[in-house]
């Protein structure tokens, strides 16, 4: 009774002995050591495998059931041993090299991905047969950890290994995952070792390998590209929320989107801005990989892939950069006089009420029900206080200004509003200028209340839209200006060694160079 | 020098002249280039060939198309190219030279 094995030799399906497939076997790894030149190593045993299935099919062996040891040796006797085949070959060529330089030299250590301890690909124990750990549960452990600790990268990387690092299809390579010398000894050992395992064996056809025959190069590296891309994605949202600020800023679209004019360019910009950080990373992994695997990469495509996404990167980059830009080209500004209840009083009261913006923290980003609330609450910052509720097309921005200006040869109080904004055209901007609401208070003939923070409603734009009150003072006149001044009062003349921060809680009465404070002579010691 | 070089040089000029000779005549796949240099006992072993029809097929010097056969598995069918018809030209103007070269020191051997 005899173990029979199934084996694909040139397409065919064939039922081997045990015996003659070792032998089969050992023949054409032999065989392939003999030629060093991976490419040709491949095709040369390919048509030496078809003939073998040719041999095998044909003849008087035509209606024999199983593969013989000795149809095998009859075989291998009409092809010849690799030795009498390197003979009737020059031995200088660079083709082939001497059976004592190729059976005992490739002793180095190379990175397979490991098909018979895998649990999705074998990149793990790869890995770790490379650097010589044992069991590879250590870097799956890793790998876990480093996954739960918010890192999206060794996902990336694994991926990217999956694609690049070759598996060890057969003995040899087995034996150099493992970094054990390749001659005979070893390969009939390993040969043994895996016929222990259940798995059919194939000599030719690799099935396994099949998917990454079929997808062509360029494929792949696109596949690649876009993994980092999305790689980087990950990689911004966890050092935005680590980092805060400008960062978050740059990879949140709510916030992104609104100097946009449509989706389509958002998402253009957004994906050349990522593929164009995506390249020189891809670029050098591919290269570390170069270095640590034998896997042979198509530099040919590698290269010119990157380049035509570079330029197309670029292209999307200036692309949506111009119609951004083209956004801002328009200004509408609207001027209103303000009727006040009594512009002869003597003295006026501002006042700034101001809604607590969601978060009150420095620049943040936070996910809730509600959506993504973003504020700029930088209290130092001129755009202090910038919220955007995602999904309800409504900002609320601190670009609300007052400005105290003296109104020569009169004696009345005089209030404007301007309003304005950017757009495209000027309709365009003037459309901006409609949403724009902040509804000042009159309280009473002597106090008027000015909202901190404007609301633009029904908006997902943001083209700049700014509000300015100006109050016109006569000379002798008197204002007093509640909390929160500086951040509306810029532009404003001192009669005196003043600053904006003495604004606030004082009562103040125009000059002819400027405003005086009349309260706060105390403050001005301290 | 070993004499075993010698004639493996030889052997291996000849052996890519008269694969290329072969093709010349009509496009063949492997197994009918091993039949006709086996009958010119030009080759001992089939596994010569295949490497060398690799090579030549990398150098450009040959192509082959697949076609499916119904007996056994798809064959390479090998024929030369525009470059590969030329080059067998140099190499016919080649041996015809050596050949003359080797007659002529013959007989001017034999004769004095």
């Amino acid at each position: 009774m005899k173990k029979t094995i199934n084996i694909n030799l040139g397409g065919f399906v064939f039922q081997i002995d045990e015996d003659a497939y070792d032998r089969l076997n050992n023949y054409l790894e032999a065989l392939k050591q003999k030629f060093t030149n991976l490419d040709e190593q491949n095709e040369i045993i390919q048509d030496i495998e078809y003939r073998f299935a040719e041999l095998f099919g044909s003849g008087e062996e035509k209606n024999r059931e199983v593969v013989s040891l000795q149809m095998v040796n009859k075989a291998i006797a009409t092809m010849g041993e690799p030795e009498e085949i390197e003979e009737e070959l020059d031995q200088n060529d660079k083709t082939f090299s001497s059976s004592q330089q190729t059976t005992y030299q490739s002793t180095s250590k190379k990175l397979f991905r490991d098909p018979d301890d895998k649990i999705f690909a074998g990149v793990m124990s790869g890995l770790s047969r490379y650097f010589g750990v044992k069991d590879a549960i250590w870097f799956r452990i890793a790998m876990v950890l480093l996954v739960f600790a918010g890192f999206g990268f060794p996902v990336i990387a694994y991926f990217i290994l999956w694609f690049l690092v070759p598996e060890a299809q057969n003995a040899s390579e087995k034996l150099q995952m493992n970094g054990d010398a390749i001659n005979l000894d070893n390969i009939e050992e390993q040969v043994k070792k895996n016929l222990n395992s259940e798995e059919i064996r194939r000599t030719s056809v690799k099935i396994a390998n099949k998917f990454s025959e079929l997808v062509p190069i360029i494929l792949k590296v696109i596949a690649v590209f876009l993994i980092i891309l999305f790689g980087i994605k990950l990689i911004g949202i966890s050092l935005g929320i680590i980092g805060g600020g400008l960062f978050t800023a740059a990879f949140n679209p709510d916030f992104i989107g609104l100097v946009f004019n449509s989706k389509a360019l958002y998402y253009l910009s957004i994906f050349s801005f990522y593929l164009l950080l995506a390249i020189p990373i891809a670029l050098a992994l591919f290269l570390a990989v170069k270095l640590l695997t034998n896997s042979k990469i198509k530099w040919f495509g590698v290269l010119v892939t990157s380049f035509v996404l570079f330029i197309f990167s670029l292209v999307g980059l200036g692309f949506a950069g111009f119609d951004v830009a083209s956004n801002f080209r328009q200004n509408a500004e609207q001027v209103n006089y303000v009727q006040l209840q009594n512009p002869t009083v003597d003295e006026l009261e501002f006042v700034f009420p101001y809604e607590k913006l969601e978060e009150d923290i420095n620049m943040s980003v936070n996910f809730n029900n509600n959506g993504t609330h973003f504020n700029i609450n930088d209290e130092d910052s001129k755009i202090n206080g910038f919220e955007i509720v995602s999904g309800q097309k409504q900002i609320k921005i601190n670009q609300v200004e007052l400005d105290i200006v003296l109104l020569p040869n009169d004696s009345i109080f005089k209030l404007s509003k301007i309003i304005g904004s950017k757009g495209r055209t000027i309709e365009e901007a003037e459309n901006h200028l409609s949403k724009i609401n902040n509804d000042f208070e009159i309280v009473n003939e002597n106090m008027i209340a000015i909202p901190r923070m404007m609301l633009l409603e029904d908006e997902s734009q943001w083209r700049v839209q700014r509000l300015k009150y100006k109050l016109y003072m006569p000379e002798g006149k008197r204002v007093h200006f509640g909390d929160n001044a500086k951040k509306l009062i810029d532009n404003v003349n001192f009669n005196g060694d003043y600053s904006r921060k003495n604004l606030a809680n004082n009562t103040w009465e125009m000059t002819v160079s400027g405003l005086k404070c009349i309260t706060c002579q105390e403050d001005k010691d301290i | 020098m070993k004499i075993e070089n010698t004639k493996i040089q030889m052997r291996k000029g000849i052996l890519e002249y008269c694969i290329l000779l072969i093709l010349d005549q009509k496009e063949a796949y492997a197994s009918e280039i091993i039949a006709g240099l086996k009958e010119a006992k030009m080759i001992v072993v089939e596994g010569t060939v295949y490497p060398l029809l690799t090579r030549l097929k990398n150098a450009e010097l040959l192509q082959y198309k697949w076609e499916e056969s119904s007996s056994g598995p798809p064959r390479k069918y090998y024929q030369l190219t525009g470059e590969g018809q030329v080059f067998l030209l140099g190499l016919e103007e080649t041996w015809k030279e050596l050949k003359t070269a080797v007659e002529t020191i013959t007989i001017n051997a034999k004769t004095k």
